[in-house]
């Protein structure tokens, strides 16, 4: 009587276990198999980084080149200027995120904490900017900022000549201080949802003292929102690294990697007098593709909880 | 009372209000506002650039008609924009709903995995998807076969639905969920932010809830659909609208780069502008169909 208890009781517990620890492989197989697609193609790029063409034509290298080379990084090195132009990429995306960072709570400080009638229409005014495709607006920008002047910013370029801005930082400059550079309604929005679950005595308090609101604003509320604004400044600087659109209309051969990275392999084999077809040209693609990623990657690894809890954070949840 | 004469504490509230809101606003009326008007004016014109300026001529809806009746192009590359998104949106909004389920289970190893599904947020954005994609077609024109994007896991997964498609279940959907797979790295690629999205909501929901149905002798099941769900259903709310927007004037999207090439390297500046306008009225209708339908069944809180 007692072992037939017994042998039940152990029967489903065991059965109980199987089914959890299934579930643990399984989950284990699932999580696994999707990281490798998406690690996959970087670790494809990595190798065909070190490949020579004689590897390439190779069918039975796959993933390890049998004569790993570093010609195609040496050559990239070279044409790419890599120690200056990482140094102008780095400050240039900091100050554009900065500003960016800047002007976007500034206004999304002032649409969650201040009740006013256009409120509401403001935040909406932000979201227009993430809906409306950016081609829509890139080419009369580009005008104003070929022809730019107090006038010809509505006239399209028509009645006066302007300065032409094209190829300096000034125009992402502006539009990064101004708060509608890359994205940046989507920063309006979560700093916004941030700034609106803050404690209502924070300023009540700050105002009793007898702090002014910019002075609130500025000693108090941002203090205490550092890891937010670090937050959307770690987004923003990224995104201004990855962007395609904005910096070859706007800023053309400025001395930042996306204004050359697509297309590289095929500009350095013509300063090779190699022409168009070559399949160096692939290689050449990879290794400037891993100098690319490598400083975001680097990047990315100290900050990635910053990543990663953002969206908690910023509370677009509550 | 404030301390000037005549004007109260409420409306200096609102005048700080609005002074906060200044840089913005002088971006969006400058930088936002005056270019999309430009943008619809210049679709009505033919645009000349020339070292003296620019040159218009009226020309009414002559673009459009171009654009809409003639143009052999326009037409199948917004369709198969539209043909992407119909295909990719339920799979990215499952997709991440499900992974962040997982992730919000507690196991060894969460916080790598947390960190490898963030990855392509911060490195498959921008330029390098157009990077990769172009030496994809390097890679066909050629044709040497680098399994550059068919990894074996999705041939696995091909195999599996070949077994799961001798059982009988209705294909349409077996069709769906095999050109899911097929497409398995994009989708996984651009569910980085929906899925923080989800996982932020999943620990929002307070435990309590669970503790108390489990007690009443609620099922998993019963506790998904009853609880789960509709907590969660705003965000999915949200994450459609990030994934149709995202999807939509993404990089890779071919309609964007159409009018990319027809603007900055043919210079028809005016054709581009009409396609940019239609193209942005049609992602204005897509939304607005998709919010009619579904806001009306988000379940809010408070």
């Amino acid at each position: 009587m007692k072992t037939a208890w017994r042998n039940r009781i152990d029967r489903q517990w065991s059965a109980d276990r199987l089914r959890r620890h299934s579930w643990t492989l399984f989950r284990f197989l699932l999580i696994a198999g999707l990281a490798f697609i998406i690690v996959q193609p970087i670790l494809i790029e990595i190798s065909s980084s070190f490949k020579g063409l004689s590897d390439l034509y190779d069918g039975s290298v796959f993933l390890f080149p049998k004569n790993p080379t570093w010609k195609n990084y040496v050559d990239v090195w070279k044409y790419l200027e890599y120690p200056s132009r990482l140094a102008y990429t780095v400050a240039y995306c900091l100050l554009c995120a900065t500003l960016q960072v800047v002007s976007c709570s500034l206004v999304a400080y002032g649409i969650a904490r201040f009740n006013f009638r256009a409120k509401k229409m403001i935040l909406g005014m932000a979201i227009a900017t993430i809906v409306v495709p950016i081609q829509t607006v890139l080419l009369p920008q580009f005008l104003q900022f070929h022809y730019f002047s107090p006038i010809t910013m509505f006239t399209l370029g028509n009645v006066l000549k302007g300065v032409n801005l094209i190829g300096t930082p000034i125009p992402l400059i502006i539009l990064s201080a101004t708060g509608v550079a890359f994205k940046n309604g989507l920063f309006i929005f979560m700093l916004r949802q941030y700034y609106r679950n803050l404690p209502k005595e924070l300023e009540e308090v700050a105002s009793i003292d007898g702090c002014g609101f910019f002075k609130t604003y500025v000693r108090i509320i941002t203090p205490g929102a550092a890891t937010m604004m670090m937050t959307v400044l770690l987004f923003a600087f990224v995104f201004q690294w990855n962007d395609y659109f904005f910096t070859t209309v706007l800023t053309p051969g400025l001395n930042v990697f996306s204004t050359v990275i697509v297309n590289i392999g095929e500009s350095i084999a013509v300063t090779q007098g190699i022409w168009f077809g070559n399949m160096q040209e692939m290689l050449y693609d990879s290794a400037a593709l891993i100098l690319f990623i490598l400083p975001l990657i680097i990047l990315y690894s100290f900050t990635q909880r910053f990543f990663v809890q953002s969206i908690e954070r910023s509370g677009i949840v509550g | 009372m404030g301390r000037r004469r005549g004007i109260t504490y409420r409306q200096k509230r609102a005048l700080a209000g609005w002074l906060f809101s200044i840089p913005f606003l002088v971006g969006f009326f400058l930088f936002f506002l005056i270019p999309v008007l430009q943008s619809l004016v210049m679709g009505f014109q033919t645009v000349k650039a020339s070292p003296t300026g620019i040159k218009l001529t009226f020309i009414g809806l002559e673009n459009f008609k171009q654009l809409l009746l003639v143009d052999p192009d326009f037409i199948p590359v917004l369709v198969s924009s539209l043909t992407d998104l119909a295909i990719d949106f339920p799979a990215i909004i499952l997709f991440s709903f499900f992974i962040a389920s997982l992730l919000n289970q507690k196991f060894r190893g969460r916080t790598l995995s947390r960190v490898i599904f963030f990855l392509p947020v911060v490195i498959s954005s921008g330029v390098i998807q157009l990077i990769q994609s172009s030496q994809l077609q390097a890679v066909s024109a050629t044709s040497i076969t680098a399994e550059a994007q068919n990894t074996g896991v999705v041939q696995l997964a091909d195999f599996a639905l070949g077994l799961i498609r001798t059982v009988r279940i209705d294909p349409v959907i077996l069709d769906y969920v095999q050109m899911a797979v097929d497409r398995a790295y994009g989708i996984t690629v651009a569910s980085g932010i929906q899925i923080l999205i989800f996982l932020a909501g999943l620990q929002g929901i307070h435990p309590a809830l669970f503790e108390a149905s489990s007690l009443e002798g609620a099922t998993g099941w019963e506790n998904f659909w009853k609880i789960t769900f509709p907590m969660i259903s705003p965000l999915i709310l949200v994450n459609s609208v990030f994934t149709i927007i995202d999807s939509m004037g993404g990089l890779l999207n071919q309609t964007i780069m159409r009018i990319h090439t027809t603007s900055f390297i043919i210079g028809n500046y005016g054709y581009a502008s009409a396609m940019s306008w239609t193209y942005f009225l049609i992602i204005f209708i897509v939304l607005s169909i998709f919010l009619y339908l579904t806001s009306r069944k988000v379940y809010y809180e408070n």
